[in-house]
C-alpha cells in the first residue's frame, strides 16, 4: 500500500519540477530566438560590474538592517505601553500607531526628507529613508507584538501574577518569550517589506541598489536586462526569508497562532 | 499659514488631477487585482501540480520583489519601442499594481477556499449538487467570509501603493506634489496629498473593523 | 614609564595626521579663521552636487566608480585649490537648491542656469558655459522646431527651466515630468514620449546615449551655466572666481573644454568670462 500522503507530495514536487523545466525552457527559448540579446547580459559577467552593484546592495543592506534594529527597540516599548496603558496616554498611543500605519510609506518619506530640512534638521538621503522606516516599522512591528501580546491567555497573567510576579517580571518571565516566538512569522513577514521598502530611498536620490543600477544601465544601455537582475538580486534575499516565516508559521499549531495578525502578517506592503 | 496654503491654489487645478488619477489607480488596480488573484488562487488549488506551481512561483517572485522595480520594469517593457502596449504611466501603473497586488490576493483567495473542509464539497456533491453549485452555495459563501478581513488589508495597502506609481511620471497625488514643490519651494502639497491619502486609508480600516466585529459575531 | 609612554602616543598621533589625506600635499592653502573657506577646510572636505547621469559634465562611470565630466572637474580643481578632497552627491534639477540652502552641499555644479530668478535664492559664480535649450527626437521623428512640440508628448526635468521654458513656447505640449533626464531619454528611445526639451549640453550626452536619436530647431534659448553657492557665502564665491580665472590664464579651462565639450559640439567655445 502506498501512503496517499507521500504519493500527493511526491506529484507536487513533480510538479514543481515540471513547472522549473517550463521556466527554463522559456528562457533558453529567450535567447535562442534573439529576444534576449546576449550583448545587453554580457557585462553581467564582468568582476567590476559586480563590484560596482555590491556597494549598491550593501547600502540597501545596511539601511535594512539599521532600520529593522531601531524599529524593534522602539516598537516592542510601544506596544507594551500601549497594552498596558489606558486613559488619554494609551488612546494617543493607539492613534499614532494607527495613523502611522495608514501612512503611505514613500509620502512619509518624503515629507520627513524635505520637510526636517525646512526646519533645520539637515538630513542626507540614506540616513532620512533610515528615520522613515523605522518610523513606519516601529509602529508596525508595534501592532505585531500587541497582536503576539495579545494572544497569551488572560489566565497566565493571572496566575503569575497571583504567584507573586510584578507586573514586569511577569511580561518578561511568561508573556514576552511566549509572545515572541508567537509573533516571529509576522515580524518575519515584515522584514521582507522592509527591505523592499529600502527601494523607495531611491527616489530621495539615496545611492542603493536601484541607484546603482541606474549608473550601471545608463553606461552598457541594457535597462530592461537590469531592472530583471535587480529584481532577481532581491528575490535572493528575501525568497529565504518568506520560506523561514512559512516555517516558523507551519510550525505551529493552529490556536497557538494570534487571529490579530492580518493574515499571519500577510500584506501590508 | 493660512488655512489653504497659495501654492494649492494656484495649483488646484492640478492637485485635483492628481486626486483622479490616484483613485482611478486604486480602483482598477483592485478590480483587475482580484482578477487576477481569483484565477491564480484557482490555478493553486486545482490546477494540477504543474500550474499550481506556476502560479505559486508568480506568487513568490512578485511578493519578494520591489514594487518600484517591477513598476520601472513594465514602463519600459510595455513602451512603444518594446512590445508597444502602452505608453501611458497610468495604465502602466494600473498593471503593475494589479500584478503585485494580484499575488497577495491570490494567497488570500487560496487560504479561504482551503479554510473550507472538503468534506463538505463531497457532502454537497453527495446531496446531488453539481460541482458548480457545490462551490456557488457551499464554498463561496464560507471562502468569502474567511477572505474578507485579509483582503481588506490588501485593499488598503493597494492604496497607500499609488504613491509609488509617482516614479514612473504619473501624476498621481505625490507626483503632483512633486511638481507644486518644485515650483513653489513648499511642501504643502505633500502635505495636502497626505490628508487625502490619509481620508482613503483610515476610512477603509475602519469600515474594515466594524465588518470584522459584525463578521465575528455572525460566525 | 609615563612620560614615555606619552611620547610615543605623540608620535603615533603625530604620524596619524601626518597621513590625513587633506594634509597628503603639505602645502595647504591656509585660510582666515571663519571664513567659509577654512570651514570647508576644517570638515576635510568639498561636498559637490553634480548631475551623475549627464555625460560631458556629471556622469558616475560604472568601470571606474569616478563621477566624471566637466562639471565634475570643476568640482576637482576647486577642492584642490582649498587643499581638501572632492565629495560627489547627487543633484538632480528638483533638489539642487534645497540642497545647498540646507548645507547638504558646498556647492553645486549641476548644469544649472544662472536665472534671474535663481539669484534671488542663491549666489553664482562667473558663468563657466553658455548652453541654450533645444530638442531631441527619435531619428525618424517629423519634429523640428519647438512650434511643433505643440500637442505631443514632451519629457523634461522636474523642476528645471527647461519644463518652464516648453510651457511657455508650447503651451499645448503634454509634459512627462522625470527625475532625471536618463530617464527622460530612455522614455524617448521606448516611444513613452515624442521629445525631450532641454540644454543642448545634456541633449549632447543623451545623443551619445541614446544614439538613434537627434537633435532639432536650434537653440531657442540662452543657459548661461554658473556653479551654485548658498546665499551669504560671498567670500567662497570669490574664491571660486579667482580659482575660475586662474584656471583661464594658465589653460586648465581650454583643456577641460577639449576634454568633454569639443566631443559633443566639435568645437572648443569661447570662455565667457
Amino acid at each position: 500500500m502506498t501512503n496517499p500522503q507521500v504519493a500527493i507530495r511526491r506529484r507536487r514536487v513533480d510538479g514543481r519540477l515540471v513547472a522549473v523545466a517550463i521556466v527554463a525552457g522559456l528562457i533558453v527559448a529567450g535567447f535562442a530566438s534573439g529576444a534576449f540579446p546576449p550583448e545587453r547580459w554580457q557585462h553581467f559577467l564582468l568582476l567590476t560590474t559586480w563590484t560596482f552593484l555590491g556597494q549598491g546592495l550593501l547600502v540597501t543592506l545596511l539601511m535594512g538592517g539599521v532600520s529593522l534594529v531601531l524599529a524593534l527597540v522602539i516598537g516592542i516599548p510601544l506596544a507594551m505601553a500601549r497594552a498596558s496603558l489606558t486613559g488619554p496616554i494609551g488612546w494617543f498611543i493607539s492613534g499614532y500607531i494607527e495613523l502611522i500605519r495608514a501612512t503611505p510609506i514613500l509620502a512619509l518619506l518624503l515629507i520627513i526628507f524635505l520637510g526636517l530640512s525646512r526646519v533645520g534638521i539637515d538630513l542626507p538621503a540614506i540616513q532620512a529613508a533610515i528615520v522613515g522606516l523605522t518610523i513606519y516599522n516601529s509602529a508596525t512591528i508595534a501592532e505585531i507584538v500587541r497582536a503576539g501580546i495579545k494572544s497569551i491567555p488572560r489566565g497566565e497573567v493571572e496566575a503569575s501574577r497571583s504567584l507573586g510576579l510584578s507586573y514586569w517580571k511577569t511580561m518578561r518571565l511568561v508573556v514576552l518569550p511566549q509572545a515572541i516566538s508567537r509573533m516571529m512569522p509576522a515580524l518575519v513577514s515584515q522584514l521582507i517589506t522592509l527591505m523592499k521598502d529600502t527601494s523607495l530611498a531611491f527616489i530621495l536620490g539615496a545611492q542603493e541598489l536601484i541607484g546603482f543600477g541606474r549608473s550601471f544601465f545608463t553606461f552598457y544601455g541594457n535597462v530592461l536586462e537590469t531592472y530583471i537582475v535587480l529584481a532577481v538580486i532581491f528575490f535572493l534575499i528575501n525568497y529565504p526569508l518568506s520560506l523561514v516565516s512559512r516555517r516558523l508559521e507551519s510550525g505551529r499549531a493552529p490556536n497557538e497562532r494570534p487571529a490579530a495578525i492580518p493574515g499571519g502578517g500577510l500584506p501590508i506592503a | 499659514m493660512p488655512f489653504f496654503p497659495p501654492a494649492l491654489i494656484e495649483h488646484s487645478e492640478l492637485f485635483f488631477q492628481g486626486a483622479r488619477t490616484t483613485l482611478i489607480l486604486f480602483a482598477f488596480g483592485l478590480a483587475a487585482s482580484l482578477v487576477i488573484g481569483v484565477f491564480m488562487a484557482s490555478l493553486r488549488v486545482w490546477g494540477g501540480s504543474v500550474l499550481a506551481s506556476l502560479a505559486g512561483a508568480y506568487v513568490e517572485f512578485f511578493r519578494n520583489t520591489p514594487l518600484l522595480v517591477q513598476l520601472f520594469f513594465f514602463a519600459v517593457l510595455f513602451a512603444p519601442a518594446n512590445l508597444g502596449i502602452t505608453r501611458d504611466p497610468v495604465v502602466v501603473g494600473v498593471i503593475g499594481l494589479a500584478v503585485y497586488t494580484g499575488a497577495y490576493v491570490t494567497e488570500v483567495v487560496r487560504s479561504g477556499i482551503l479554510s473550507v473542509d472538503a468534506r463538505q464539497i463531497e457532502a454537497a456533491r453527495s446531496l446531488g449538487l453539481s460541482q458548480v453549485q457545490s462551490l456557488r452555495l457551499v464554498v463561496l459563501p464560507q471562502a468569502v467570509r474567511t477572505v474578507i478581513p485579509p483582503l481588506g488589508n490588501v485593499a488598503i495597502a493597494l492604496a497607500k501603493n499609488t504613491t509609488v506609481v509617482s516614479a514612473i511620471a504619473a501624476n498621481e497625488l505625490i507626483k503632483v506634489a512633486g511638481i507644486i514643490e518644485t515650483r513653489n519651494a513648499t511642501i504643502d502639497g505633500f502635505i495636502a496629498a497626505l490628508f487625502v491619502l490619509w481620508a482613503i486609508t483610515l476610512s477603509m480600516a475602519f469600515t474594515l473593523s466594524r465588518l470584522e466585529r459584525r463578521l465575528a459575531f455572525a460566525r | 614609564m609615563t612620560k614615555r609612554l606619552s611620547v610615543f602616543l605623540g608620535a603615533l598621533a603625530f604620524v596619524f595626521i601626518a597621513c590625513t589625506p587633506g594634509d597628503a600635499g603639505g602645502d595647504k592653502p591656509s585660510f582666515a579663521a571663519g571664513s567659509t573657506m577654512a570651514t570647508i577646510q576644517a570638515s576635510g572636505k568639498l561636498v559637490c552636487g553634480t548631475k551623475f547621469d549627464v555625460r560631458g559634465f556629471g556622469f558616475k562611470n560604472p568601470t571606474t566608480n569616478e563621477v566624471e565630466g566637466l562639471d565634475a572637474d570643476l568640482c576637482r580643481a576647486i577642492a584642490e585649490a582649498l587643499g581638501v578632497p572632492p565629495e560627489f552627491v547627487e543633484a538632480v534639477s528638483a533638489n539642487r537648491i534645497p540642497f545647498l540652502q540646507e548645507d547638504k552641499v558646498d556647492i553645486v555644479a549641476s548644469t544649472m542656469t544662472a536665472t534671474e530668478k535663481r539669484r534671488l535664492e542663491i549666489d553664482f559664480s562667473h558663468i563657466y558655459y553658455v548652453a541654450g535649450q533645444s530638442i531631441l527626437v527619435r531619428s525618424d521623428s517629423s519634429i523640428a522646431s519647438v512650434d511643433d512640440l505643440n500637442g505631443v508628448v514632451v519629457c523634461s526635468g522636474e523642476g528645471s527651466t527647461s519644463e518652464k521654458n516648453v510651457r511657455d513656447k508650447a503651451p499645448t505640449a503634454e509634459l512627462f515630468l522625470t527625475k532625471t533626464y536618463t530617464e527622460a531619454g530612455q522614455a524617448l528611445a521606448d516611444g513613452r514620449c515624442d521629445a525631450v526639451s532641454t540644454d543642448d549640453t545634456i541633449l549632447f550626452g543623451l545623443k551619445e546615449q541614446f544614439t538613434d536619436t537627434k537633435i532639432v530647431g536650434g537653440a531657442f534659448t540662452e543657459e548661461p551655466l554658473g556653479i551654485g553657492i548658498k546665499k551669504g557665502k560671498d567670500d567662497l564665491v570669490a574664491f571660486i572666481n579667482t580659482t575660475m580665472e586662474a584656471m583661464k590664464a594658465d589653460g586648465r579651462m581650454v583643456a577641460l573644454y577639449e576634454k568633454w565639450v569639443k566631443a559633443f559640439t566639435g568645437a572648443v567655445p569661447t570662455i565667457p568670462f
